[in-house]
């Protein structure tokens, strides 16, 4: 059973090794390798069920257990479903969309360890492979959206990306140590059971709960962090459906409904995810109107999505969470792809540009509307039972929460449908070529799901072993009530005024408002490295003037030795006139006399001289007769 | 049979000695210089070793004192060979008559 | 055996001598060999190595100056013993790297020699006048080599290099020589010292000790604010240079706070600890801030290694700062993972920055770019080495860090969030290396970065892949770390 979680795990990365090899011709088959992998992974995680754990301890230090496994909770091994099936098709949509591409291969690779890591992430058992997979698809993230390298704004999205994400991963690198610290062991089964039986102090729990939602805030790209998202929208369509709608921002959500039991045990810190869930998706909801990006109205519109999907856990509707979260996984890759194909036909993202020219294409408009009736919450299809759960725990906890969940409904028809009309509105703009099937037909495939997705209600509702709180009938009605009218709303303001923002361009002042953390945060690191810099010439500065100290107290030094120099001299003038006055006295009696003298060693030396002939055996015989002499000497003296 | 005496030793010795000191000064090249040297320091060993042998039997310094001669003798040849060698490249002769450097 | 593994690179770096100094490629393989020969001496000694057996193995100890109170006494425990083989490793590295260099290759082959002795024999002592003896050794000849073969302003570099390093010494010299004479009999011995613990804590002897081993080992870490040196030095040095001061001089500081101050003078060190968190986790957040300012990749990567090294001086306040035993070895096996890593890690950094300089004449980010684009292996080995640094999982620089981070997290979380504020610092740091120097397309008019030669990405390759190996099963590493680690924290 674990060796098919392995499987699933495994398929995608040699998919990707795979693809990284070979050159030419076979490069082209990179793509669909990687789509087959993904097909696998989803056939493996099916059939190997709910239910599967496996683990093995990596290494003991400290006492601390790090392990690495895999496993399958309910939650995970929808999501994981989820993650291979929407992965599946968005690939093979990718193969036709990036025909174009030069570093075709290269792409597919990435893409491949993209979602090898999110598989990995969602079916890990262990802190370590979590965190190591959380850390992969930020790297697969900043690869991707920087894929066109030369490009500086798609440099700068992706630094921006990873940057921001990682100051938030900053929460989960902290947790995951304090968390082995406390539980003494890395398996994520182990810290919520200790949590759930209150074996865990209560403030452990929290500031663990705490360190969790700011690493979820920032992968799922919540307040305040939410800066990253729309501009990675630069990044190709595929990689916007997959990583940035369907998958790796939900991350987020994945990993504050995994570990649940922590902010169940910290009610404080439960009630502040609702709260940022909440206002990040009313926010985002409002500045999604106001986008004339057709892209970004989309990736706002993840931002909103995802922040009911944190409102609904926090208020304790982690199923419908759960629910909403495959749901639009399905809705939104379904606009995603609609938006790439419309991109392909008009070579534009921004909505003035994009008008009518969904018209005369029937899969891609389809497409379009399926999915704005599922973001809206239109019964029945998919998006519709996730809202009515969360409206439900939020009527409960509060009527003025149901009227939220209500108003985002409203304002998410408004948005979706402002987008979705302007591209469908007249005249109808000609197209030129058929689509490619592989465009097509993913596209297609998602939409269905979108549209029937309701119907797996019932096997997931055995899965989790959940009760479905459905709402009162009252406010189901107002939800769909809600739902229809932003839609109707939205549709007329773009076919009358076209691509003006639906109400009013307010919203892009919160978006200003939003940024703003973000810069303020970037600006301040900046600068205390530009006052880091200053220090650090201050030291150099100071060291140089160390030295230049040095060579002046030399200099001073040098003056006084010149001082005494000058002394010395004037001792030495003296000393020099003393001398000249002896000089003359001796110069009479006493110099006569010795150069007598030695002009008698002179010519003495000179005589003697001769015995110096420079021979070897002269020396040689001399020195035994010396020697012969001295001997004879001695005998005789000691008679 | 008696024994061969010390001054037979001794004798021989002395002849050694001067046959070696003949070669050191009346030889002409520098090689042949250093062969009687060897002689020369043989006929001092061969006295040491009979006056030991003969006047003091137990003291053994005597073969301390050959040991080191024949030592000095072997290193004071390599030296010697070795400074021939560098005179004959620089000076391109071996007669000793020709070593006029140290003239005064 | 021990005694084979200090000596022989000097002495048999000597042979080049003996080789005519025209053929200086030659003198360079010979230098390889040798440094190979001793990677195999240090493996031997590896096998040797017996992790579940007594702390001090392999002891030479013969007594040297008895009167003084001096032996030559070396031996390995869990703690040098993966340095003395990430010396061998290093010291391979830079002789493959310079093969083809032809500078007067005899002297700087010896005195790489010199070096190697001196470093090897340093971690293994357990004298303290012999640990004085060879940190001189080993780090005199950098000055030879940064002023030698340095680049632009080597002589101011070489200059503040020898000065700061000469205070140092003098500093560790003077705490040596306080603990020397406070034990009776008077020894340098480091094994008799520590049981003994001469200097009882509160005592201005105990302090003066403490402060001249923080400034001697200070300098050498370095920390904030004695590591000025420190870039200029890496910037003026030859890449060769610049490995083996990043990668292991380094860690002569790491090891003296690890080996020397913590064993030593133990007790006083725990008044100290809250100065060494604070300047530990301090030195990870301004060296991440320094590098982050930088415009000059080299200086770049010289700040980051005071945030690396930060982390070892954290670990040391956090060993002073608690009794318990898992805390303390998940410190010291921290600790040590760290040095190996950054040794690695850092090394490679330098050797893949060497070859961008060589191949485009340049150090300024603003002006370098392209690499991917032209050169794809050096591009996908330097951005291993960058996430690898970043303590990406996988990679040697995960392992090191969170152990310490475990453990400062149980004495202090403040300092804990420090020190991640700093790794998330040092991940703009590295971003801005991927993203401008690796893909950015290079500045018009730039040199063109030319195929590098495979043998120098080669060896950057193969460090980078050691940090991986430990990365993604370190329990070898720690298993041989643990014994000592352990040893540590029962004291």
């Amino acid at each position: 059973m674990i060796a098919l979680l392995v499987l699933a795990l495994v398929a995608p990365l040699a998919a990707a090794a795979m693809s990284g090899v070979p050159r030419g011709g076979l490069a082209r088959a990179s793509g669909w390798l990687v789509v087959a992998a993904c097909a696998v992974a989803f056939v493996a995680i099916a059939a190997a069920g709910p239910g599967v754990h496996g683990a093995v301890r990596w290494l003991v230090v400290g006492g601390v257990e790090l392990t690495l496994g895999l496993e399958t909770t309910p939650l995970s091994f929808v999501v994981a479903l989820v993650v291979a099936g929407v992965a599946a098709l968005v690939i093979a949509y990718a193969t036709a969309y990036m025909r174009e591409e030069r570093r075709y291969a290269t792409y597919f690779v990435w893409m491949g360890i993209f979602v090898g890591g999110m598989l990995g992430l969602v079916l890990a058992s262990s802190l370590v492979l979590f965190v190591l997979f959380w850390e992969a698809v930020g790297v697969a993230s900043f690869v991707l959206i920087g894929f066109d390298y030369a490009e500086p704004r798609a440099r700068r999205a992706a630094r921006n990306a990873l940057l921001v994400t990682r100051c938030a991963d900053a929460g989960l690198l902290l947790a995951w140590i304090l968390a082995a610290v406390h539980v003494h062991t890395t398996e994520i089964g182990a810290l919520t059971a200790a949590a759930q039986s209150g074996a865990l102090p209560a403030t452990t729990a929290a500031t663990l709960a705490a360190l969790l939602l700011i690493a979820a805030l920032g992968k799922s790209a919540q307040l305040p962090f939410s800066i990253w998202l729309p501009d990675a929208m630069v990044a190709s369509t595929p990689v916007s459906a997959l990583l940035h709608a369907a998958t790796m921002v939900v991350a987020g959500v994945f990993l504050v409904l995994r570990l649940f039991p922590l902010f169940e045990a910290a009610p404080a810190l439960r009630a502040l995810l609702a709260i940022t869930g909440g206002a990040t998706a009313l926010t985002a909801a409002l500045v999604a109107t106001a986008q004339a990006n057709f892209k970004r109205v989309l990736a706002w519109s993840t931002v909103s999505q995802i922040g009911e999907m944190m409102f609904g856990t926090g208020l304790g509707a982690s199923f419908g969470a759960t629910e909403h979260l495959a749901a639009h996984a399905a809705f939104k890759a379904t606009l995603f792809l609609a938006a790439g194909v419309l991109e392909r036909l008009a070579a534009t993202r921004d909505l003035a540009g994009l008008q009518g020219v969904a018209r005369p294409r029937r899969w891609t408009a389809a497409a379009l509307v399926i999915g704005a009736l599922a973001l809206a919450g239109v019964p029945p299809l998919a998006g519709f039972w996730g809202e009515d759960e969360i409206l439900a725990h939020a009527a409960a906890t509060n009527p003025a929460l149901g009227v939220l969940v209500v108003v985002l409904v409203a304002l998410g028809g408004t948005y979706v449908s402002r987008a979705v009309a302007t591209t469908l509105r007249p005249p109808p703009r000609e197209g030129e070529e058929p689509l490619p099937r592989a465009m097509v037909i993913p596209m297609a495939a998602l939409a269905m799901a979108a549209l029937v997705g309701g119907l797996a209600r019932t096997p997931l509702d055995l899965l989790f072993e959940a009760t479905a709180m459905p709402a009162p009938i009252g406010w189901r009605v107002a939800l769909v009530a809600a739902g229809v009218a932003g839609l109707a709303w939205g549709s007329t303001s773009a076919v009358l005024r076209g691509s003006v923002p639906a109400l009013g361009s307010w919203p892009g002042v919160i978006e200003r408002l939003v940024e703003m953390p973000a810069f303020a945060l970037a600006r301040t690191a900046l600068a205390s490295a530009r006052i880091v810099a200053r220090i650090e010439q201050a030291l150099d500065g100071a060291a140089r003037s160390l030295v230049a100290g040095a060579r002046s107290a030399a200099r001073v030094v040098d003056g006084t030795e010149g001082v005494l120099d000058a002394a010395a001299r004037d001792l030495a003038v003296g000393a020099r006139d003393l001398a000249a006055l002896v000089r003359k006295g001796e110069d009479r009696g006493i110099s006569d006399g010795v150069d007598a003298i030695a002009g008698l060693l002179a010519r003495g030396s000179s005589v003697l001289r001769h015995a110096e002939t420079g021979k070897i055996y002269v020396y040689t015989m001399s020195l035994f007769v010396w020697v012969a002499l001295a001997t004879a000497f001695i005998l005789v003296m000691r008679r | 049979m008696s024994a061969v005496p010390l001054s037979a030793y001794l004798v021989v010795g002395a002849l050694l000695f001067a046959i070696g000191l003949y070669a050191i000064v009346a030889q002409r090249t520098a090689v042949m210089v250093l062969m009687g040297i060897e002689v020369v320091l043989n006929a001092v060993g061969l006295n040491m070793v009979a006056f030991w042998r003969f006047l003091r039997p137990d003291d053994y310094s005597a073969q301390i004192f050959v040991i080191a001669i024949v030592t000095i003798g072997a290193i004071e040849m390599a030296v010697g060979l070795a400074l021939m060698m560098l005179i004959y490249r620089s000076q391109r002769t071996v007669k000793v008559d020709d070593f006029e450097e140290l003239r005064g | 055996m021990l005694t084979t593994a200090i000596f022989f690179p000097f002495v048999a770096s000597l042979a080049v001598w003996l080789v005519p100094s025209e053929r200086q490629r030659l003198a360079r393989r010979i230098a390889l060999a040798v440094s190979v020969i001793e990677v195999l001496i240090a493996l031997t000694l590896w096998a040797r190595f017996d992790p579940s057996g007594p702390s001090l193995q392999l002891r030479n100890a013969v007594a040297w100056m008895p009167s003084v109170g001096a032996s030559y006494d070396v031996a390995l425990d869990g703690v040098n013993l993966p340095l003395v083989l990430l010396t061998a490793v290093l010291f391979t590295a830079t002789s493959a790297y310079t093969l083809d260099k032809t500078d007067r290759a005899h002297a700087e082959v010896s005195l790489f020699g010199l070096m190697q002795t001196g470093l090897t024999g340093l971690f293994v002592t357990q004298d303290l006048l012999l640990f004085y003896l060879f940190f001189e050794v080993s780090l005199v000849p950098m000055y030879f080599v940064i002023g030698g073969w340095g680049h632009a302003d080597r002589r101011y570099a070489a200059l503040k290099f020898f000065l700061y390093t000469r205070a140092a010494s003098l500093a560790m010299l003077l705490a040596f020589l306080g603990l020397y004479l406070a034990s009776t009999p008077h020894t340098f011995s480091i094994p008799i010292l520590a049981a003994s613990a001469p200097l009882a804590a509160g005592t201005t002897g105990a302090a003066l000790a403490v402060l001249g081993m923080v400034i001697g080992f200070g300098v050498k870490l370095p920390a904030f604010p004695l590591h000025n040196w420190l870039a200029d030095a890496h910037v003026e040095a030859p890449t060769e240079g610049s490995v083996i001061l990043a990668g292991l001089q380094l860690k002569i500081g790491a090891y003296g706070f690890i080996r020397l101050l913590l064993p030593l003078l133990g007790a006083e060190a725990t008044r100290w600890r809250w100065i060494f968190i604070a300047i530990g986790a301090g030195s990870i957040v301004y060296g991440a801030l320094a590098a982050l300012a930088q415009r000059d990749l080299k200086r770049l990567v010289a700040y980051t290694s005071i945030s690396h090294m930060g982390f070892v001086l954290l670990a040391t306040g956090v060993y002073a700062s608690t009794s318990d035993p898992a805390v303390r070895q998940l410190a010291v096996s921290g600790a040590t993972l760290q040095m190996v890593s950054h040794g690695l890690l850092t090394g490679a950094m330098f050797i893949t920055v060497g070859i961008v300089q060589d191949g485009t004449g340049t150090r300024e980010i603003d002006a370098l770019g392209s690499i991917f684009a032209r050169t794809p292996a050096l591009g996908a080995v330097m951005a291993v080495l960058a996430f690898g640094s970043l303590g990406l999982p996988g990679l040697s620089g995960f392992v090191a860090e969170f152990q310490v981070l475990g453990a400062a997290i149980s004495v202090s979380v403040a300092a804990a969030i420090v020190a991640i504020v700093g790794v998330i610092l040092s991940t703009g740091v590295y971003l801005r290396v991927v993203s401008d120097v690796l893909m950015k397309p290079a500045r018009e008019g730039a040199v063109a970065i030319e195929r590098p030669a495979p043998r120098e990405v080669a060896t950057g390759a193969v460090l980078a892949l050691l940090s991986i190996v430990i990365g993604i099963a370190p329990s070898w590493l720690i298993h041989m770390i643990e014994p000592a680690a352990l040893a540590f924290a029962s004291r």
